[in-house]
């Protein structure tokens, strides 16, 4: 049951021949695997979900976050367990799609603001430890803002801008890379989804992977150049990356600030050391450098 | 550009016991200059008592406490730097932003933070205990972060 179901999410698909119609990784199997919600807490807290699902002084991922967008203002939705206003009603299979393909349960496309296109590089035991987690969420009986968009304002068209941007299924090891700096790909592109804030994105507001991490004017606020770069952060040593992710001081003794403070201390600061040296590993040896 | 002002640098703020002797004539670039070696100088204590949190330096109690001091002590020194005038328009390498001068009240509180979470750093350091002192030291981050996310320029 579990292999079958394990199996149907492995099918990997590829590239823009992913139609949304592509039966390969719908429809997993109806009930979900069991998941560790701790470990899921630790995946959420390195995605920084709360950040996005929140509102300022709100209760935790009942929403109301507004992100302001060149395309008008997104708020992140209640995803507690209300069965009304949260996701207390989903079941397994609405959560992988909705990570997987930016689909709802009720067959509408999720604007990219939620970082559908990192979470579908999510394996599928994580994805269950996530599911495994947000069902320890309270239900806090919150509606859910309409988003106020000045573009794209009808959804049929994410339809296509998913057939244009989005690379579906979980990312796989890369067999030349040593396991520690696939662990740290994964974390950097799919669960902490660093490139939604600090990869130039293109006039459809898809991101430009082959800039990956060169850095990024779009809101929230604008996200530096971080690859190994030498007018990038090409001179910081391990030792600078994990002073960054601990504590969030730079190498100038000076700190982060804005969103990067929230992704520093619910994130990174409390993920294991080990995760932090995979993450640093990949930013100084496996992304390109790219000129600021 | 070298516009001049005729300044007291503890004129804004409350501690008027503080005035210097004599009112010294001082430029807008010079009161930059000055501010700039203060917070380089707070980054610099920040950055070793990291190096101590990180496990990377000895770490001394003593030590530690010195550090903490002379950020507490720096802290009350930082709402004393930004006298009216020696804001963007005057002084062109500056990352103050103008928010600074137009909203006093945000800029209070935002120092005040600094000023309580040192405070409490050096309480920490006076305990001992390493893990509360490296939660105080993040709370300092926090507070620096915090300041310039309204008030300094973003291109770091």
């Amino acid at each position: 049951m579990l292999l079958a179901l394990v199996a149907a999410l492995a099918v990997p698909v590829a590239g823009a021949a992913s139609a949304d119609s592509a039966p390969a990784d719908s429809a997993p199997a109806v009930s979900a695997p069991a998941g560790d919600a701790a470990r899921g807490a630790e995946l959420a807290a390195l995605a920084n979900c709360a950040s996005c699902h929140t509102a300022a002084g709100g209760a935790p991922y009942a929403g109301g976050y507004a992100l302001e967008t060149p395309y008008g203002v997104f708020h992140g939705p209640n995803i507690t367990q209300d069965p009304d206003h949260g996701i207390g009603g989903w079941t397994w299979p609405d959560f992988v799609d909705a990570m997987r393909r930016g689909r709802s349960p009720d067959g509408r496309h999720y604007y990219p603001a939620f970082p559908y296109p990192s979470y579908t590089k999510l394996h599928d035991d994580d994805l269950a430890d996530l599911w495994a987690f947000v069902q320890t969420i309270a239900p806090v009986a919150q509606p859910s803002l309409d988003h106020a968009l000045t573009r794209y304002r009808r959804r049929s068209v994410l339809g296509l801008w998913k057939l244009l941007e989005l690379d579906r299924g979980a990312l796989r090891d890369d067999p030349r890379l040593d396991a520690e700096l696939n662990r740290g790909r994964y974390l950097v592109e799919a669960v902490a989804h660093c490139g939604e804030c600090h990869t130039p994105r293109n006039g459809r507001g898809g991101r430009i992977d082959r800039k990956a991490l060169a850095g990024s004017e779009l809101p929230p606020e604008p996200g530096p150049n971080i690859t190994p770069h030498e007018d990038a952060l090409g001179g910081w040593t391990a030792d600078d990356w994990e002073a960054l992710l601990d504590l969030g001081i730079l190498p100038d003794g000076d700190f982060v600030g804005g969103e990067m403070m929230g992704v520093v201390e619910h994130g990174t600061a409390v993920i294991s050391a080990e995760d932090r040296r995979a993450i640093a590993r990949w930013l100084m040896e496996g992304v390109a450098p790219q000129p600021p | 550009m070298t516009l001049l002002l005729a300044l007291s640098l503890a004129l804004p703020a409350s501690a008027g016991d503080d005035a210097p002797a004599a009112s010294i004539q001082l430029d807008a670039q010079k009161v930059y200059a000055y501010r700039h070696e203060v917070f380089e100088g707070i980054g610099a204590h920040m950055k070793a008592l990291s190096m101590m949190v990180k496990g990377e330096a000895p770490v001394r109690q003593v030590d530690m406490k010195s550090h903490a001091i002379a950020l507490q002590a720096m802290s009350t020194t930082v709402p004393h730097l930004f006298p009216k005038g020696t804001g963007p328009d005057a002084v062109k390498d500056t990352e103050a932003l103008a928010t600074i001068w137009t909203d006093p009240e945000g800029f209070a509180a935002a120092t005040k933070a600094f000023q309580d979470s040192s405070a409490a750093l050096v309480t920490a350091a006076e305990g001992g205990d390493m893990k509360v002192f490296s939660g105080a030291f993040r709370n300092v981050g926090k507070s620096c972060g915090g300041c310039h996310d309204n008030f300094r320029k973003d291109d770091h």
